[in-house]
């Protein structure tokens, strides 16, 4: 499977879905998008993003099509599923629980 | 889009399997968009062309790496998390021994059980037949003599009839021991309609049938290889069977075991149309083959029309009605019809084990999911979704089904040859049963079922209890009433143990009834052996008469001997054939005026001393003694039965019967001069209806017959004493089948005595097995509910109260669960009531005492764990809250 990406496992699922939440993008969008948002915090590997977006794809939360860019060019288009879009929902709920657990024990320790 | 999640989970996979090279090709044109819009990205950022192209290649990494990546994800993930799952499993299981040893355990016997009945079952009832499309195979039933065979080949339009004939013992002389072989007289096409043909050498034409046709002989291959060492010219050679030359005609292949195991030679029927009698008096079995196309219905309803016409052809009268219902079987029906009760029975139970067993893995399961809960809920904690608990848990109960699955197919692969063993020796094909693919994939197909049956109830709980935890925040028991789900297991235990006592006990009852029955005569220290003076030597019945007067004084002689018989037939509880009609003196004649027959289960021709012999009580008038000679008036016994169906007022001494055939005599009619016990030739169940004409006075050759001796010696001392007096008399005379006739006799209720042995083995398992399931339940109910134990405790229960309610709550279940064995035995035995005899399938005695020991027992073995689960300190047990 991927290689490791410098993040917690399933976060690079989250963030790619969170991603697409509004509106279809191609994976080279999606790795800049992901980047500028982070402000470069996050060091993704642009490749690393291709596996995690297959992935995706197979297990059915998301769907690519073809489609024509502003510049005419043809590329791959990723949009959530309906699926995609209930399972975006627990997982930032699981990532929600886990960073409050995380922070309590920070804090406490 | 609005494509199901389903579908396009589906479509994905599809594309993978079907689509490889186009995804590639795909994956590429996105690999290259990527780096072209990154490319133009640097350019834009002040890059030269060449520097941003290497850039964004930097930016992206790998390609190579990459695109492996990218296939993995499509094609190896299943196949990952299996592993990942198994390795997991592995682990887990090996740090719980004692839960994995038990399972592995009770799978292991449930499913080695199985696994050697299915292999008894596969071998005898459902591998294929060993002929040519048994579909179009039948036996015809209810017309058996040779005169229908020849009507029915001549008419048929549906059917290509042939025919064989019971099995005869006959005299191989020519070797340095004169030899009795069985043979099995069968028409010229009988083969062909078999689609069986010699290994070696060629089979039978309808030329061989005709009289006069030059004698000739099939051999077996068992007799083949021990008698003529395998040697392949055999074929040709001739034979003097019966004193009479036969030409080898070829060898059978080893499987062919027709129509039972231990035929030695098949020889041709003459069917001689000449011989109207011959034709009309000697029965057979008739065998037929349909055309192709024609179905078993068009066959039978053909045989329906032709039947009834043939009880005019007979040259004398034959009872009103003769061939009215002749039908057809299957070939199937016909040959494994009757042990196909006994089989299904013994798959029924191992059945029943194999549920009980499965019932308590489940069980088993239940609890480890219990105390598992706080790794489940971790998992569930870290992201683990339902869906990959589950399938986590149910590789593990996969690995313990097929672990143990394993062990139980070893113990089959064990266990097979001692159970071919025990079979009785009149089961068709048991030289073929065996532990093959076909029993491996049945095994691995029930491991399978079993991990599915017992390990999906389980993992959707503990998925579910994990997720719950994991929001309860890992702490506090996991309550609510799970209660009637654990009953259920009882009730599906209880039901099915009480199912395999019933028909354990029904059975056991039924063949002691079957040892118990009354034969007529005592069967203790006697042996019997077949003795077949040879025809050169005695040509005549008055010399072969002063043969067996010679033996039977030579015989008396021995200081051993307390009697010996003789007789024609003497085949008690094997006996086929020999019975015959009668007519009385003063009544209608059914041969000219119609009416019913009067029939005997056997006639038979005995010496003098044989009733003494063989301790049968004289019940009125006298025996045979050594008056009763051919100038003599002739004489008849009788008897009680018959005496007392065709005298009833008592006054069958003195009365004048006649056997048809004898017509012609100046004097058909011989006088009953005694009543005698009924002996039950054919069996426990036989009414034993039996007519015995003095030796002297017998009509029709004197041939072989049966030498029986009550001795006070040791069996193999008498039987080489035998040989020895017979030897001294003429040494050219064969004897075969020496045998101790209780042994024989124990043998014909081998089958139930096999059969109940079996089913009592399993019910004791079974009841074992239920009963640890009883107490794994309330054990289990116990332990999850020690904090109400500790409320009721901690209000005033006694301990003795909680316990009793423990107790009730099992055995209400285990009430219902009798209820519901009951009738399942009731139907299981309705259907199957051809096993029973002398005890009806309803029996009220062991239908009101196996529930009774089942309550016993439940109750007790629900008793322990109750006390264990309210030996609690209640004070400590809700602190521990």
């Amino acid at each position: 499977m991927g290689k490791p990406t410098g993040l917690v496992q399933g976060t690079l699922d989250l963030l790619i879905l969170r991603t697409i939440q509004h509106e279809p993008k191609h994976g080279w969008a999606v790795a800049k998008r992901i980047q500028q948002v982070s402000n470069d915090v996050l060091k993704v590997q642009q490749g690393s993003l291709y596996p995690a977006l297959y992935r995706l794809e197979r297990d059915g939360w998301i769907t690519g099509r073809w489609a024509a860019t502003e510049t005419g060019r043809e590329a791959k288009f990723y949009s959530l599923t309906s699926a995609g879009r209930a399972h975006l929902q627990r997982e930032v709920a699981a990532w929600e629980r886990l960073s409050d657990a995380i922070n309590l024990i920070i804090e406490e320790a | 889009m609005l494509m199901p999640y389903w579908f396009l989970r589906l479509w994905a996979r599809l594309r993978v399997l079907f689509g490889g090279r186009r995804l590639e090709r795909e994956f590429d044109a996105e690999l290259q968009f990527h780096l072209d819009q990154q490319a133009s990205e640097y350019r834009r950022q002040g890059m030269s062309s060449e520097e941003a192209v290497r850039a964004a290649r930097a930016a992206l990494g790998n390609v190579p790496l990459l695109r492996e990546d990218v296939r993995a994800v499509w094609r190896w993930r299943w196949l990952d998390q299996l592993l990942q799952d198994v390795r997991c499993g592995t682990r887990t299981l090996t740090r719980s021994r004692g839960f994995t040893a038990m399972s592995v355990a009770t799978i292991a016997l449930a499913i080695g059980a199985t696994t050697a009945i299915f292999s008894v079952v596969w071998g005898i009832l459902l591998r294929p037949l060993p002929v040519a499309e048994p579909e179009r195979l039948v036996r015809i039933v209810n017309i058996a003599y040779i005169g229908e065979l020849v009507e029915l080949r001549a008419r048929s339009r549906t059917l290509d009839v042939a025919a064989y004939l019971p099995p005869d013992d006959r005299t191989l002389t020519g070797f340095d021991d004169p030899l009795r072989l069985s043979v099995v007289p069968v028409t010229g096409d009988l083969l062909t309609r078999l689609g069986r043909a010699p290994a070696l050498g060629r089979g039978f034409g309808l030329d061989d049938e005709r009289p006069g046709a030059e004698p000739s002989a099939i051999l077996s291959d068992a007799l083949w290889r021990q008698r003529f060492g395998a040697d392949p010219a055999t074929v040709g050679r001739t034979l003097l069977l019966g004193g009479v030359a036969h030409t080898v005609r070829g060898v059978m292949p080893p499987d062919f075991e027709f129509p039972s195991a231990g035929v030695d030679l098949w020889v041709p029927v003459t069917v001689d149309v000449t011989n109207r009698v011959g034709l009309w008096a000697r029965t057979g079995y008739l065998v037929g083959r349909l055309h192709p196309g024609v179905t078993l219905d068009a066959a039978t309803s053909e045989v329906r029309a032709l039947g009834p016409q043939f009880g005019q052809l007979f040259p004398w009268r034959m009872p009103d009605g003769h061939g009215t219902d002749v039908g057809l079987r299957t070939w199937r029906e016909d040959r494994l019809g009757e042990v196909r009760p006994m089989l299904l029975l013994l798959l029924g139970a191992v059945v029943a084990v194999w549920l009980i067993g499965t019932v308590n893995l489940t069980n088993l399961q239940q609890v480890r999911a219990a105390a598992r809960r706080r790794e489940l809920a971790l998992r569930a904690a870290l992201g683990a979704g339902r869906g990959r608990v589950v399938r986590q848990l149910l590789t593990e109960s996969s690995l313990l089904s097929l672990f143990g699955g394993a062990i139980g197919v070893a113990i089959a692969y064990a266990g097979v040859p001692t159970l071919v063993a025990l079979l009785p020796a009149d089961v068709p094909r048991a030289a073929g049963i065996r532990v093959n693919g076909v029993v491996l994939c049945f095994a691995a197909a029930v491991s399978l079922v079993t991990a599915l049956a017992a390990g999906t109830l389980p993992a959707l709980r503990a998925a579910r209890l994990g997720q719950n935890a994991a929001l309860a925040g890992l702490r506090g028991t996991v309550g609510g009433a799970s209660g009637r789900r654990l009953g259920i297991f009882v009730t599906a235990e209880i039901a099915a143990a009480v199912m395999l006592v019933i028909s354990a006990a029904l059975l056991a009852r039924s063949l002691a009834v079957q040892v118990g029955v009354d034969v007529g005569f005592n069967a203790d220290r006697l042996v019997a052996a077949e003795v077949a003076p040879s025809p050169v030597r005695h040509p005549n019945d008055a010399v072969r008469l002063d043969f067996y007067a010679s033996l039977e004084r030579r015989l008396r002689a021995l200081s051993f001997v307390d009697g010996v018989g003789l007789s024609t037939v003497f085949q008690p509880f094997g006996a086929v054939g020999g019975g015959s009609v009668f007519r009385i003196e003063g009544r209608p004649n059914p041969a000219t005026e119609g009416g019913e027959w009067p029939w005997a289960d056997l006639r038979t021709a005995v010496n003098a001393d044989y009733l003494r012999t063989l301790e049968v009580s004289i019940i009125a008038g006298r025996p045979f003694t050594e008056a009763d000679v051919s100038g003599a008036q002739r004489v008849v016994l009788v008897s009680q039965r018959l005496a007392e169906t065709w005298w009833p007022d008592g006054t069958a001494v003195g009365q004048r019967i006649a056997f048809p055939g004898s017509e012609r005599d100046a004097d058909p009619w011989r006088t009953v001069v005694g009543v005698v016990a009924d002996v039950r030739w054919q069996g426990p169940a036989s009414e034993g209806t039996t007519l015995y004409v003095p030796l002297a006075q017998h009509v029709g050759a004197i041939d072989a017959m049966t030498l029986i001796v009550r001795s006070s010696g040791d069996p193999t001392l008498v039987a080489d004493s035998l040989q020895a007096v017979i030897a001294s008399v003429d040494s050219e005379t064969p004897v075969s089948r020496i045998r101790a006739v209780d042994d024989v006799m124990a043998q014909a209720v081998s089958r139930p005595r096999f059969t109940t042995k079996l089913v009592l083995g399993f019910a004791a398992l079974g009841v074992v097995l239920g009963m640890l399931g009883v107490y794994g339940v309330v054990a289990y109910t116990g332990a999850r509910q020690q904090r109400d134990i500790g409320i009721r405790l901690a209000l005033g229960a006694t301990r003795a109260n909680v316990r009793a309610h423990f107790v009730r709550q099992a055995l209400a279940f285990a009430g219902v669960g009798i209820v519901l064995g009951e009738i399942g035995a009731a139907v299981l035995m309705s259907s199957l009531s051809s096993l029973l005899f002398g005890v009806g399938p309803w029996d009220p005695v062991t239908f009101a005492a196996v529930p009774a020991l089942l309550v016993v027992l439940a109750t007790v073995a629900a008793w322990f764990p109750a006390r264990r689960a309210t030996a609690l300190d209640p004070v400590a047990v809700l602190r521990a809250e």
